[in-house]
């Protein structure tokens, strides 16, 4: 049956359902307001690749309940903290929490760099949405820097070798890195900052930006389909375009947050997360998560330095990117050069990536 | 009228100046971001030194030997791990090493008996991690090696897990199907172009408001 039809059959339910059901639905939503999410939206946000960026919303939230739960259990103490997740990873329910927190963090990864794409393909980011994707731009680098910092509070050798780049990047920045800096706070851990950095500083301002976001999508609309025709001004979706309720939109994310978490918990039993060997300074023997591999063949290239370089480059292209490019058209085929050099970056982004699955561990710290 | 183009001038020339000014507040904004940047970076705190830059303590390097053993238990992991041990031997502090005990692990590595040298590396560092302090700044705490974790084979929980999550995955993705548009792009396209024409091809109507008036 399709969806429309369903949708009129629950209206005419709610008409017929018995008074008291009403009148509760109608004192809740008069005190909580939830009807005024069905305001219109139009008909193409509720393809596929619209919904990416809520599908990254929902990864979120799976990362937050998961992280509450494996707080509990966690010690974020030297001493402690490696030995806390193996006995969290040994209990059936805390393996299947970590798990899904795990393969959550890719998700959002994956999810959130498949929506800057999508934004990029279809010209998403073009006036007056500019503001919105320099948001979007500072949650994806918070996203990078909560998997950083999720992948040292573990406290195994991958960790603290990722820790020691950070603390020389730190170094590098002069005193700009002094957060970084293990001097800056001597007398605690640094893993003890590091931790509360990934459960309140970087969630919190994510959970701000997150709600800017939705609130400046709100403000200017979905952004129109580059391959349908657009309303007067180009900016908008075409006036005659059919729309659907925004609550609708929610109800296909419900969806696939429904399938995701599926799939995450079929990926937390069958490829638990890794927990490696306690940390030992001064050796470096492993490979950094995948999302920091291009990176790091630009250090194995040219040195630590080119880390922070290479970061520093990448987000700043994304940053400029729609003040450089004034093309109106919101075509991929009507954006050659745009695509040419974003296609460029990728190739380059994935040739690096592949290069540190050939090369073997070195050793850069302190040198 | 007159009087209103000398208020329009005179606008323009207070937003002229009000350009400037703005101009100039903006450029001293950057200007001391930019000073203050400069000056966090060079009077901020000195370079600290890090793991890796020549570790001398012991009980360091005998670490560095077990982690060399748990990570990598091939020969080349053996090799390593012997490196270790033979710059332990020779390290200038030697404090909390139980050196007789490092000269048996070595003996136990060159036999090939990984197993026994991993023994005999823990126990010569006891007095080492006995004596430290609970770890700051970016020092490890670690006092015992062990081997990366291994995921035993699946218990009946997981099995249920992996049922349910089969379901979620399985009911989701209908669900996702069921719900999705039912047009594809070039139906949208083709009726959004018929709902255009239909517009423009109908006269619009009064609806007596004041903006139809004007």
């Amino acid at each position: 049956m399709p969806a429309e039809l369903v949708d009129a059959e629950q209206a005419t339910a709610t008409l017929k359902s018995p008074t008291w059901y009403r009148k509760a639905w109608a004192a809740i939503d008069e005190r909580m307001g939830i009807s005024a999410l069905a305001y219109p939206v139009p008909e193409h946000a509720n393809r596929f690749a619209w919904t990416l960026g809520g599908i990254t919303a929902i990864s979120f939230v799976l990362l937050i309940v998961t992280g509450i739960v494996l707080s509990q259990f966690y010690a974020p103490v030297p001493e402690l903290a490696n030995t806390s997740v193996r006995a969290v990873q040994s209990n059936p329910w805390g393996g299947l929490f970590r798990g899904v927190h795990y393969w959550a963090a890719q998700a959002m990864y994956v999810t959130a760099l498949l929506h800057l794409i999508r934004v990029f393909f279809s010209g998403s980011y073009k006036k007056p949405r500019e503001g919105n994707w320099l948001v979007g731009v500072a949650m994806f680098g918070l996203v990078t820097f909560a998997i950083f910092t999720g992948t040292v509070l573990k406290w195994d050798q991958e960790g603290f070798e990722a820790l020691g780049h950070n603390l020389e990047i730190g170094n590098l920045l002069g005193g700009l890195g002094f957060w970084f800096s293990p001097n800056f706070s001597g007398q605690i851990s640094i893993l003890l900052r590091l931790y509360g950095a990934h459960v309140v500083i970087i969630p919190g301002i994510i959970l701000v930006l997150v709600i800017l976001h939705f609130l400046l999508v709100k403000r200017h609309h979905m952004s129109p389909h580059p391959s349908l025709p657009v309303g007067e001004s180009s900016e908008q979706a075409a006036a005659a375009e059919p729309t659907q309720p925004f609550t609708r939109h929610i109800r296909r994310l419900v969806a696939f947050g429904i399938a995701l978490t599926g799939i995450l918990g079929i990926l937390a039993i069958l490829l638990p997360a890794a927990i490696g060997s306690p940390p030992v300074t001064g050796i470096e023997i492993t490979r950094p998560p995948w999302m920091f591999w291009w990176p790091f063949t630009l250090e194995n290239w040219f040195g630590l330095s080119a880390i922070l370089w290479g970061e520093i480059a990448f987000f700043a292209i994304l940053a400029v990117l729609p003040f450089v490019d004034r093309n109106k058209k919101r075509a991929w085929r009507q954006r050659p050069v745009a695509m040419t050099l974003a296609a460029m970056l990728l190739v380059a982004l994935i040739a690096l990536s592949i290069i540190m699955i050939l090369t073997p561990a070195q050793n850069h710290l302190g040198m | 009228m007159h009087r209103t183009s000398g208020n329009v001038m005179a606008q323009n020339g207070l937003s002229h100046r009000g350009n400037l000014r703005v101009g100039r507040v903006r450029r001293f904004a950057f200007f001391s971001l930019v000073l203050a940047l400069l000056g966090v970076s060079v009077v901020g705190p000195p370079a600290w030194a890090h793991g890796g830059d020549g570790v001398t303590e012991g009980y360091v390097i005998v670490q560095q030997a077990l982690s060399y053993l748990v990570n990598d238990t091939s020969p080349a992991g053996t090799m390593k791990a012997l490196e270790k041990v033979d710059e332990v031997l020779i390290a200038e502090d030697q404090d909390g090493v139980d050196v007789a005990e490092v000269e048996q692990a070595k003996t136990a590595l060159s036999a090939g008996d990984t197993k026994t040298a991993q023994t005999l590396l823990q126990g010569s560092i006891t007095e080492a991690v006995a004596a430290l302090k609970p770890a700051v700044g970016e020092e490890t705490g670690t006092t015992t090696m062990l081997a990366p974790y291994a995921q035993g084979p699946l218990t009946g929980t997981d099995w249920a897990f992996l049922v349910l999550s089969v379901l979620a995955a399985v009911g989701g993705t209908i669900l996702a199907m069921w719900l999705r548009p039912r047009q594809g792009l070039r139906e949208l396209r083709h009726d959004i172009l018929a709902g255009e024409d239909k517009t423009q091809s109908t006269p619009l109507e009064s609806k007596g408001s004041e903006s139809d008036a004007r």
